[in-house]
């Protein structure tokens, strides 16, 4: 008789174990991150370093650990590994709705060439000199000018098929990163570098970033979360989702919008990132389903999870250079969208 | 709920798709559209959810026009069942029939006790409760279209509108879902608007006949009033009889040049 309330219960309790395994695996990766580098730190140690911050548990864990340790931990990897959480969060999220809206596995902020777009901004604003706290707007305003101009082009009669809106996102994409290239050739040695707008790093982590970052991309990920049984409808179809109640064409603008926020907010912190925006939403799709309910949530979190796990690698692989983060996220993520490529076709997708 | 609609003129940029077209339907009736290609089938039904807003003319619910109604409360007064569309995504039958209480729920409330039982009956009585847990791409296409009118009937809907029902169905399954939107339209009171391609089925289980062409309404009224050679010929233009098959005492039209 109750087995629908049975059935409703089941998925909560199955969503509910998806968010705190991932939470565990995010504590337990930030863990281990923040002991892995030139000065290898035990797991416990970091735990205990931490703890001590606290302030009212702090006495508890009196320090038994040379200063030296502190330092590295709290000054040194725990703001690049925080602003790792954020920015993959804000991307994963940002791919998964992105995926959701155009109904297109392909769409991410790189793919689509949103971060391209918002790397541009930020460069133009450090090569003019602009304010520290000008480079989150100026991304995001030429994030919105690159998101606009693909959606236009991709645009004809009321539809926007898949084909063209890939090779939109990627000339449109392309061209602002040929500007960002020509923008940091013509600077030379006054900013980051031009692997770093186009591959990405964290290596210019500092906490003032994770400060100006962290309201953002929470705000924008909390309203991406609101709008998720919109999506669930549009997923399905514009017009069900119209009769269903839907304002598609306010809720397809605030969504954008927002993805688009958190995306240049990354990037003018971190560079252009690939792949972590498509990826994640479709391994977290695999196992928790299409219900955008749970995939943003979860997505988030293994997001952060990938994040921190392939910038670990980055700081450690070539010991004492660092490689782009981009390069690691490209070598996991380039045969797995080959791999989608292959199988679309055949299968339904998600 | 009775439904209205008065004199629209619907246009697609500057192509008029429909034409002065009034008519209205009543509480317990079922009313079958139908017309050739490009008739202005599809787009009146859009015009009845406020998808298309007319140019010229009203559609009114109970005497309340819908362009001052809200979508959402459009959606709690107007259930729409979509062509079936063969490639879907794997949300499972429960998943599916709960986005019906959409329009019920603010956006912080999940599904209450409340919608979780509407969900059910509204999957009992399309008789797929039995899949509930079964994922809709592994349905057959008449299950999956049962599926798609349990969503409509959980939205609780006065009106209830379905745009080519059978497409993509086997005779059994086409038989199954028309029979089911007879009864529920009966039994729930509802106003039932379809678009049919089939004419012979539409012969069968609607109560009226709406006959459109090239936007304009040819023909409405009893079946027996709109399916007349005459005004198949002036429509469709082709020659046809039509006979009382003793089977199923319903008209069927026979096509002959």
């Amino acid at each position: 008789m109750k087995s629908v309330d049975k059935l409703y219960e089941r998925k909560l309790f199955k969503w509910t174990l998806t968010l705190i395994v991932l939470t565990i695996g995010l504590v337990l990766t930030t863990l281990l991150a923040l002991g892995i580098g030139p000065l290898a730190i035990s797991s416990e140690t970091v735990a205990k370093i931490l703890l001590n911050r606290i302030s009212p548990i702090g006495p508890l864990f009196p320090q038994s650990w040379p200063t030296v340790y502190e330092k590295v931990v709290i000054d040194v990897r725990l703001p690049r590994i925080v602003l790792g959480i954020l920015v993959g969060s804000a991307l994963a999220v940002a791919g998964c709705v992105m995926q959701g809206l155009f109904k297109n596995p392909m769409a991410s902020p790189y793919t689509l060439g949103v971060s391209s777009g918002a790397a541009f901004g930020a460069a133009l604003a450090l090569v003019l000199g602009m304010s520290f706290y000008s480079l989150p707007l100026t991304a995001f305003l030429f994030a919105l000018l690159e998101v606009f101009l693909v959606y236009s082009i991709a645009r004809t009669g009321g539809t926007i098929p898949i084909e063209t809106l890939l090779l939109s996102g990627i000339a449109v994409g392309s061209f602002f990163a040929a500007l960002v290239s020509l923008l940091v050739y013509i600077a030379g040695e006054r900013i980051y570098g031009i692997v770093f707008w186009l591959m990405g790093g964290l290596w210019a982590s500092s906490w003032e970033k994770v400060i100006m970052l962290f309201p953002l991309v929470t705000i924008g990920i909390v309203v991406l979360f609101l709008f998720a049984r919109d999506l669930n409808a549009m997923v399905l179809g514009e017009e069900p989702a119209l009769h269903l109640g839907i304002e598609v064409e306010t809720v397809k603008k605030i969504i954008l919008f927002f993805a688009t926020l958190i995306t240049a907010a990354s990037v003018c912190f971190v560079g252009t990132i690939g792949f972590v925006g498509l990826i994640v939403p479709h391994m977290m799709r695999i196992v928790v389903g299409p219900d955008h309910r749970i995939l943003l949530p979860s997505s988030a979190l293994l997001g952060a999870i990938f994040l921190v796990c392939t910038d670990t690698l980055a700081r450690n692989v070539a010991q004492p250079a660092e490689i782009p983060i981009g390069i690691i996220t490209a070598l996991f993520g380039v045969p797995f969208f080959i791999y989608l490529l292959k199988t679309r076709k055949s299968k339904r997708w998600w | 709920m009775k439904i209205r609609v008065l004199g629209i003129d619907c246009y697609y940029g500057s192509i008029r798709a429909l034409e002065s077209v009034s008519f209205e339907v009543k509480e317990g009736e079922f009313l079958g559209v139908i017309g050739p290609n490009g008739a202005g089938k599809t787009t009146l039904l859009k015009c009845l959810t406020k998808i298309l807003k007319p140019k010229v003319g009203a559609v009114l619910l109970n005497g309340k026009d819908i362009s001052d109604m809200s979508r959402e409360e459009i959606a709690k007064n107007i259930g729409v069942v979509p062509q079936n569309s063969p490639e879907t995504f794997p949300f499972t039958v429960l998943d599916i029939v709960l986005m019906g209480r959409i329009p019920y729920l603010g956006r912080f409330a999940r599904e209450s006790k409340n919608d979780l039982r509407v969900a059910e009956a509204a999957m009992k009585s399309t008789n797929v409760y039995h899949l509930a847990d079964r994922t809709i791409n592994e349905l057959s296409g008449g299950e999956r279209q049962r599926v798609l009118i349990a969503r409509a009937l959980a939205q609780e809907p006065k009106v209830l509108l379905l745009d080519e029902p059978t497409l993509h169905l086997d005779i059994k399954q086409q038989l199954e879902i028309l029979k089911l939107i007879k009864r529920l339209t009966r039994q729930k009171k509802l106003t039932t608007i379809a678009v049919f391609h089939d004419l012979n089925l539409a012969a069968r289980f609607c109560d009226k006949l709406l006959l459109l062409n090239a936007g304009k309404i040819h023909a409405i009224g009893s079946v027996e009033d709109v399916l007349t050679p005459k005004n198949i010929k002036a429509v469709y233009g082709v020659k046809a009889q039509i006979i009382r098959n003793p089977l199923t005492n319903s008209l069927n039209v026979v096509v002959i040049s």
